[in-house]
């Protein structure tokens, strides 16, 4: 298994704030936000599209996840004893696990094909942050264009939905209606990925 | 009816749990202890040196009748024979604090803060200290996510027992149309002492007080109470233009009852326009308020709140209507 840079910034980056928080008492980085889903957009982040191919796909994701389960688990330890309700952490833990998982899966599996690794590139950039860029344009447009019910559809994107968990109170607000339509987009994606690999196999 | 009834039991002096009593000590001493009852303990520290010393120590006796019903109330008893119990101190500060400040002490107390639970230092650091063993076992992938799952696991096990600090919690009272300021001290098990009348809920709770050598207060210890310190204090320089302190928010009720933020107000600086957002003051600080006069509330930089009664509002918002 390669570690890639970004693997080890994620993990340095889930955690710097439990970690400060513990080492200097008077500082207070949290306030409210929910670090294990910090870590989560991190770990999306590393399912950007690759160049060099990976022999087994899902098999070094899930590496590359487990590999992170350190910081996870203290972050998700300390979300806990904030209060965080234990069935929803595991529920909203798993799924954006599960999210990250699938596509990093899906970002290595699309380096062995060049066809598919442009395919990929493209679905990548406009569900994952291409998605999360319009969401946050929105929310600089007049008050109230941003928010409501129409904002859960950007949770689409793996960013966004994690990134929405991680806001004080968001992990609460979060629907399961957010994680199918994430998993949708997964399934769409991995579709339309699976055919530009069977079309450069061919 | 309700208020008649919160005034006599304030006459009654039903909450305070800080009484002063005399005692002599015959030295040499190293410490002595008083003992309430259910009540609690005083433990004085010492040394005392060789000789007759006269002390006046506080006690954390219930005295249901006040500092009027203190003569009949059983006097505490000392553990050690060299200590003498002279008798109740002719100055009881719960007195004054009452004669002085009694709207004050009806008025509701500041809620208990917790801070949020923080992972512990050997927790973070081991984290941290076995990511260069993870980046060395790159090449057994499976051992390195052995690892790393099964050090996941007993950080989640151990941050998730990780408990919630109590965080004392401060609120300065200030009734601006006598000039009166009260200044009210919130903890939970713990409370270092400087004032004059303590307050412990759940009510019959044992309290034990450890008292510095020169009879001063220096903590009341309490396992599962919420403690109540109230003292007086200065009503400082405060107006419509001018606070003792910066706020880091502030809300304001006009004589007619309509509550509107003002956001942050700097020391020294005039009180800020209405705002539409903001949101709406914290409930505890906004019940049982006077009807008919001004009020200003906030939250002071660096901690504690400010509550001001009789606060009065800039001419030209008076003019609007506010």
């Amino acid at each position: 298994m390669k570690v890639r840079p970004g693997l080890v910034a994620a993990y340095l980056l889930g955690l710097a704030p439990p970690l400060c928080e513990a080492l200097w008492p008077a500082l207070e980085l949290v306030q409210g936000r929910h670090a294990p889903f910090v870590l989560l957009v991190a770990t999306f982040a590393l399912a950007y599209p690759r160049s060099e191919p990976v022999e087994r796909p899902a098999q070094s994701a899930l590496y590359e996840l487990l590999w992170l389960a350190p910081p996870l688990g203290l972050a998700l330890g300390l979300d806990l004893a904030r209060g965080l309700a234990p069935l929803r952490a595991t529920f909203m833990t798993l799924g954006l696990a599960a999210l990250c998982l699938g596509w990093s899966a899906l970002a290595a599996a699309a380096a062995r094909v060049p066809a598919a690794r442009a395919r990929y590139r493209d679905l990548w950039l406009l569900l994952g942050p291409g998605l999360a860029a319009l969401a946050l344009a929105l929310s600089w447009v007049p008050r109230g264009a941003g928010d409501g019910r129409g904002a859960r559809l950007f949770s689409a994107s793996p960013l966004v939905l994690a990134q929405r968990a991680a806001l004080p109170g968001g992990a609460e607000a979060c629907t399961a209606f957010e994680f199918v339509l994430a998993f949708l987009v997964l399934a769409l994606a991995a579709l339309g990925t699976r055919r530009a690999l069977r079309g450069g196999a061919a | 009816m309700s208020a008649w009834l919160a005034l006599t039991l304030l006459a009654l002096g039903d909450g305070n749990r800080l009484w002063w009593l005399e005692v002599e000590a015959r030295g040499p001493l190293p410490e002595f202890t008083l003992d309430c009852g259910a009540d609690g303990t005083t433990r004085v520290r010492g040394p005392f040196l060789a000789g007759e010393r006269r002390l006046v120590v506080p006690v954390p006796v219930r005295a249901p009748l006040g500092a009027q019903g203190l003569a009949a109330q059983v006097l505490p008893r000392a553990l050690e024979p060299e200590v003498r119990v002279v008798g109740w101190s002719a100055e009881q500060p719960d007195a004054a604090l009452e004669r002085e400040a009694r709207t004050l002490l009806l008025r509701a107390r500041p809620p208990l803060a917790e801070a949020p639970a923080r992972a512990g230092r050997a927790e973070a650091l081991l984290a941290l200290c076995v990511l260069p063993l993870l980046v060395r076992l790159r090449r057994r992938p499976a051992l390195a996510s052995a690892l790393g799952l099964a050090l996941g696991a007993l950080l989640l096990w151990r941050a998730a027992g990780v408990r919630a600090l109590p965080r004392a919690v401060e609120l300065l009272d200030v009734d601006l149309a006598s000039g009166r300021a009260l200044l009210v001290r919130a903890a939970r098990d713990e409370l270092a002492l400087a004032g004059e009348r303590l307050e412990a809920r759940p009510d019959g709770l044992a309290l034990n007080f450890e008292v510095s050598p020169d009879g001063g207060l220096a903590a009341v210890r309490a396992p599962g109470a919420e403690l109540h310190g109230l003292s007086r204090a200065a009503a400082g320089e405060l107006g419509p233009s001018s606070i003792e302190a910066s706020l880091e928010a502030a809300w304001v009720r006009s004589p007619r009852g309509e509550w509107s933020a003002r956001g942050p107000w700097p020391r020294g600086t005039p009180l800020p326009p209405a705002r539409a957002e903001g949101g709406a003051p914290p409930g505890w600080l906004t019940g049982a308020l006077p009807p008919g006069v001004g009020i200003l509330v906030g939250r002071k930089v660096g901690g504690g709140w400010l509550r001001a009664t009789a606060f009065e509002l800039p001419h030209e918002e008076s003019q609007n209507g506010y």
